[in-house]
């Protein structure tokens, strides 16, 4: 058996992973979960935005520019996307699959062509060792958990209960009628596009003192978020939340027994059992959401 | 104010308006009858501006909206209930008509107003409601739009009796306010309560339009072409 402190350290840990995963998926949480636009680039998003952070604080920049800069990038691009691709097909799901696979594709290279095939880093701006209970923890970590759920949470308040999260709603469900009530749909889902990806362009920068910074690093990033946001239940911010801090407790709980790897294929392979169980024994007709 | 003139629509290419001309003066309620697939309810979504007309213009309060973009459309106050209710699942019944708040600040109030039934149901989803009540909230959201111009698809579908009278006082009223109305409806008690005209549609295009003091004697022509009888006042 392993020693209890180190149970303590997993939890915790699990919880700050689980707070980063559910913050990294939200941009995803909008943009396919409620409004039904299935994303590639979403994981590339989040690579532009640690590619963004290591460009400034290789320029001599201080790192609290990039929580800055790299959101402004991310949504940016984001909106690029959404205006000058996807909104021509109306947001049609096998060409927006398929634009945005290509996207994906040409955005890694695009990395790889700036910052080379070799893994990057930054340094934490402030980073004390924190002890805690049996354990020390590294500060800047535990910040970004903080800032990570943080901000989970006020989006979550935001989607749930205000206008915002109607219109996009609407106008994911019956465009034509939200048209109909005087909504710029096109203009509706601009926002939701720039939100999910300044989001998640935020987190790029956020995890970056922490995270290996890497041209590929995005597909690991959008795997987890689809996890993160299909174990949540489509379309909500709540459970994207639960299920962040659920699969970051399960992994580094497993992680004490198997290897990083196998904690994370064992960790992936539950939660998409659990998906799957669930949608067998789900009622007629589907949950409600 | 609504003007149609030589208006062609359809999908992908195929006609089904095959040339409509209409002329809606203010506060005008015109109504328009045909058998199943005459091309109803492609001609209101033109109005719309869910469809792009193939050919010909629309005109709306003196504005051609030809080729706008529907939300442009529905900003100079065009109220529209669709054949299908257009009732957002995900949305309370609150949220339904909130969503409608840039058309009418108060569009929430006035139609709890206008339909008090709906205030009890407020926190439901639009996907817990009956049919009836779906059907209620359409044309409440619609009504309580304060619209210009109405434009109806089949709007008493479902609805009750006494539910059908409050829809056509409410026509009424705003008719009566300058509010001028396209419907698409053959029931009896609506059409001969608050229609002004009736237009015959066949095979998309117009066939006969009965002015409201004519019905009477263009009994036999409604007969046969829906199975209506006017048994009103
Ligand atoms: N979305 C659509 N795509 C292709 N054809 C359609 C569509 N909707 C209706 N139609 C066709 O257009 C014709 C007229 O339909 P519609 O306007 O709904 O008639 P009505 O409302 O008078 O019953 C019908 O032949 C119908 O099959
Ligand atoms: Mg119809």
């Amino acid at each position: 058996m392993f020693p209890l402190e180190h149970l303590g350290l997993a939890l915790f840990d699990g919880l700050v992973n689980g707070s980063v995963m559910a913050f990294i998926a939200l941009g995803l949480t909008i943009v396919f979960g409620i409004m039904n636009v299935v994303n590639l680039t979403h994981g590339e998003l989040y690579m532009l935005g640690a590619l963004t952070c290591w460009l400034l604080v290789q320029s001599m920049l201080p790192y609290a520019s990039a929580l800055i800069v790299a959101p402004l990038v991310s949504g940016g691009v984001a909106v690029i996307i959404n205006m000058l691709i996807l909104q021509r097909f109306g947001h049609e799901p096998g060409q927006t699959i398929l634009a945005t696979f290509g996207l994906l594709l040409i955005l890694q290279q695009v990395a790889l062509a700036i910052m080379g095939p070799a893994p990057r880093s930054v340094q934490a701006p402030f980073n004390p060792v924190i002890e805690l209970a049996g354990f020390s923890y590294s500060g800047f970590k535990l910040v970004a958990g903080l800032v990570s759920i943080s901000i989970s949470l006020l989006v979550w308040l935001v989607v749930e209960g205000s206008r915002l999260g109607s219109l996009l709603r609407a106008s994911q469900e019956n465009r034509m009628m939200a048209e109909s009530l005087g909504i710029d749909t096109n203009r509706v889902f601009m926002v939701g596009f720039a939100l999910a990806g300044a989001l998640v362009g935020f987190a790029g920068a956020l995890t970056s003192p922490f995270r290996q910074i890497h041209f590929l690093m995005g597909f690991d990033a959008l795997a987890m978020s689809f996890v993160v946001v299909v174990l949540g239940g489509v379309g909500r911010v709540g459970g994207t939340i639960t299920a962040g801090l659920a699969l970051g407790l399960l992994e580094s709980l497993t992680a004490l027994l198997l290897t990083p790897t196998l904690a994370r294929v064992l960790t992936v392979a539950l939660a998409l059992l659990y998906i799957v169980a669930r949608r067998l024994g789900a009622p007629r007709g589907g949950w409600r959401y | 104010m609504l003007e149609i003139i030589g208006l062609r629509s359809g999908y992908n290419g195929v006609e089904v308006v095959r040339g409509v001309s209409l002329k809606l003066v203010r506060g005008e309620v015109l109504f328009v009858m045909g058998r199943n697939g005459a091309g109803k309810t492609t001609l209101l979504k033109t109005i719309v501006g869910h469809i792009h007309p193939i050919e010909g213009r629309i005109i709306i309060e003196g504005r051609d909206v030809t080729g706008w973009a529907p939300h442009k459309i529905a900003l100079l106050l065009v109220g529209y209930v669709p054949q299908d209710r257009g009732v957002f699942a995900r949305l309370t019944v609150e949220g339904n008509l909130r969503i409608a708040e840039r058309l009418n600040d108060g569009i929430v109030e006035e139609a709890y107003r206008l339909f008090p039934e709906l205030e009890i149901l407020r926190e439901r989803r639009g996907g817990e409601l009956s049919g009836g009540e779906q059907q209620i909230l359409a044309v409440a959201r619609a009504l309580a739009s304060r619209p210009r111009l109405l434009v109806m698809d089949e709007p008493a579908t479902g609805l009750m009796p006494p539910i059908i009278r409050r829809l056509a006082d409410a026509i009424k009223k705003l008719s009566s306010q300058g509010t001028s109305a396209i419907i698409v409806e053959q029931n009896p008690a609506l059409v001969f309560e608050v229609a002004d005209r009736l237009a015959l549609m066949e095979n998309g295009k117009i066939t006969a339009v009965i002015e409201r003091d004519r019905l009477l004697e263009n009994q036999s022509l409604l007969r046969n072409a829906l199975g209506l009888t006017y048994s009103g006042k």
